[in-house]
């Protein structure tokens, strides 16, 4: 193993179990997000009580359903592409690609990052809260922004290892 | 107008290059805005488009009916929804491959995986059509042409995307897809038929079952059709909100998967996995096709586009025609859910002040995509069928997909025709 690939393995390390562990908060709160919404139809229809914001709560767990898990299929590239040349393209090539397509990712990611960071800034500014549960909005946003950084990260991260040699299309 | 075709193309171009759709859609998107509009502008529209579909009560049905989609997979149903529709057709000449398209619809609908049906089916419907000796090019055919019939019967993701998108009532959609959906079923069932009217050996009868036998059948599927009509019951009747729809419906197939066995902490925690991948894929699209519609509605080109039509006031339908001849060459080439969130933006508008109404374009649009997936050169399910069955050719697949293709093509023009087939139930859909 050359010493590139060496350093792309130790980034890995960290990022992978990191990028699993946010997929399984992503899980939790979509088993929840289950629960919640058909305890709030039991209430509303069985017991002729919904429950409290449940309208807002699941509003609030979306993000943490969309963003959490984002930064797991970036790694493992479930993204839809169009993949119909790869029967065309040599293996070389195909290790320049894998870099440029990451890169470009990883660009729209970041754009992405920058912009969510900025509107949780300008929340936090202005203290806009939300209309039932009267929480303060920012926190999500910044949720989102970190979460968006790690799934730039990773697209980063496998712009890497395509470039070094570690990782090759079509084998994890 | 140009800088619409210029960001096309260059849309078009970065995708082949194998970027991510949902990756090129925001760079292009952005850029695009940032030259008609003004950069800062474009960057707000950034943020706040992301903000705004994720913290989103209504797009909460997505991950929901994955989820009980992805249940219902788990659950082993397959065979015994096969077990159920032989039962009642089995006898017939063909019958087995018409028991096939029953089941595969029935499983694609609620599953809502056409790909994920046809490797399932084939599984299940091969072996005792192989029994029976069906010929190769009827038995696959029917399982990838069965598969594709999910899309389209309700609960289907690519109708709650393209309500999103075109801001239509999801409920509507739903109720719009169900009568062409019985028809894509009844015109592979015709389509079955002619294939073993003119070749009587490549489907013969299997065994009759009496009543009893039937019910039995019947008996291990109740589960899960009790929770289809419950979900779909409660959309149509206005009881439930389709979020509410989708997550009693995920529950329901969580406890059906539950006692059923199927459910092992690892299968569990595997359905969650595969669900909230499969949702931050289909949001980071949608943030995507969000921005990219954006950028064309700041251009002029929806009014010239118009404007070019308007030539045309007097023979809409030409119109109609020009863009699904465009659907069929895409099809060709793209996957179904790019293909709905790369084109809809630029010609919904455009079918609307035609005087079209938005939910039948729905309705057409996804069963053009459903016929995207079994047309050569890259019909997925047929390749997902060779993937699964490796002793059978490619164009043995294609082949016997032909007659299906074709009932397909009898149904697009029957829904693009009469508009009362996907009009009628939503006019009762509150």
């Amino acid at each position: 193993m050359d010493a590139a690939s060496q350093t792309a393995a130790v980034h890995i390390r960290g990022l992978t179990p990191a990028s699993k562990v946010l997929a399984g908060v992503a899980c939790i709160v979509l088993f929840a997000m289950m629960l919640l919404t058909f305890a709030d139809v039991l209430g509303r229809y069985v017991f002729l009580s919904p429950l409290p914001a449940a309208y807002e709560m699941i509003s609030l767990m979306m993000p943490g359903i969309i963003f959490c898990a984002l930064p797991l299929t970036m790694l493992r590239e479930t993204h839809v592409t169009v993949d119909l040349l790869d029967a065309f393209i040599p293996s070389g090539l195909a290790r320049v690609q894998g870099v440029v397509v990451n890169l470009v990712s990883a660009v729209a990611l970041a754009l992405v990052t920058w912009r969510l960071g900025v509107k949780a800034y300008e929340d936090r500014l202005y203290e806009t809260i939300t209309d039932e549960l009267l929480l303060q909005i920012w926190p999500f946003g910044a949720g989102m922004t970190v979460l968006c950084a790690v799934a730039t990260l990773a697209a980063l991260v496998n712009a890497w290892t395509y470039a070094s040699g570690a990782k090759i299309r079509g084998k994890s | 107008m140009t800088e619409a075709l210029i960001g096309l193309a260059a849309l078009l171009i970065l995708a082949f290059m194998r970027i991510p759709i949902a990756m090129v859609m925001i760079i292009v998107g952005f850029l695009g805005m940032a030259y008609v509009l003004n950069p800062i502008g474009a960057m707000y529209n950034v943020g706040q488009t992301a903000y705004d579909a994720a913290i989103n009560y209504e797009l909460s049905v997505v991950p929901l009916f994955v989820l009980m989609g992805n249940f219902v997979a788990r659950a082993r149903l397959a065979s015994e929804l096969y077990n159920a529709s032989n039962a009642f057709l089995g006898h017939r000449k063909g019958g087995l491959a018409m028991a096939t398209v029953v089941a595969c619809g029935g499983f694609s609908a609620i599953c809502g995986s056409s790909l994920a049906t046809a490797a399932t089916m084939s599984k299940v419907a091969m072996p005792s059509m192989r029994k029976y000796k069906y010929s190769d090019t009827l038995a696959t055919g029917s399982i990838a042409a069965g598969g594709t019939l999910g899309i389209l019967i309700p609960p289907s993701v690519l109708l709650v995307i393209y309500g999103i998108l075109t801001q239509q009532s999801i409920g509507k959609l739903f109720a719009a897809g169900l009568i062409p959906g019985i028809l894509g079923i009844l015109l592979y069932l015709a389509a079955v038929r002619y294939v073993t009217w003119r070749k009587p050996e490549a489907g013969p009868a299997g065994e009759r079952q009496d009543w009893s036998q039937r019910l039995y059948a019947l008996r291990s599927v109740w589960g899960v059709l009790l929770l289809f009509g419950l979900v779909m019951g409660g959309i149509y009747g206005g009881v439930f909100s389709p979020t509410e729809a989708a997550g009693i419906g995920a529950f329901g197939a969580f406890l059906f998967a539950l006692f059923r066995g199927a459910l092992s902490w690892q299968v569990l925690w595997e359905v969650l996995v595969e669900s909230v991948e499969t949702t931050a894929m289909l949001f980071t699209v949608l943030i995507g096709a969000l921005l990219f519609a954006n950028f064309i509605n700041y251009t002029d080109f929806p009014q010239a586009l118009l404007g070019f039509a308007q030539q045309f006031a007097d023979t809409p339908w030409l119109v109609i025609l020009a863009i699904l001849a465009i659907y069929v060459v895409l099809g060709c080439v793209f996957e179904s859910l790019s293909m709905i969130l790369l084109t809809v933006p630029i010609f919904f508008p455009l079918v609307r002040d035609l005087g079209y109404d938005p939910i039948w374009f729905g309705i057409v649009v996804v069963v053009v995509t459903e016929i995207s997936l079994i047309t050569p050169p890259v019909g997925l399910n047929v390749f997902v069928l060779r993937g699964v069955l490796p002793d059978v050719k490619t164009s043995t697949i294609f082949k016997g997909v032909t007659p299906f293709w074709c009932a397909d093509l009898v149904r697009l023009a029957l829904i693009v025709a009469i508009p009362a087939l996907s009009l009628w139930l939503p006019s009762f859909v509150v």
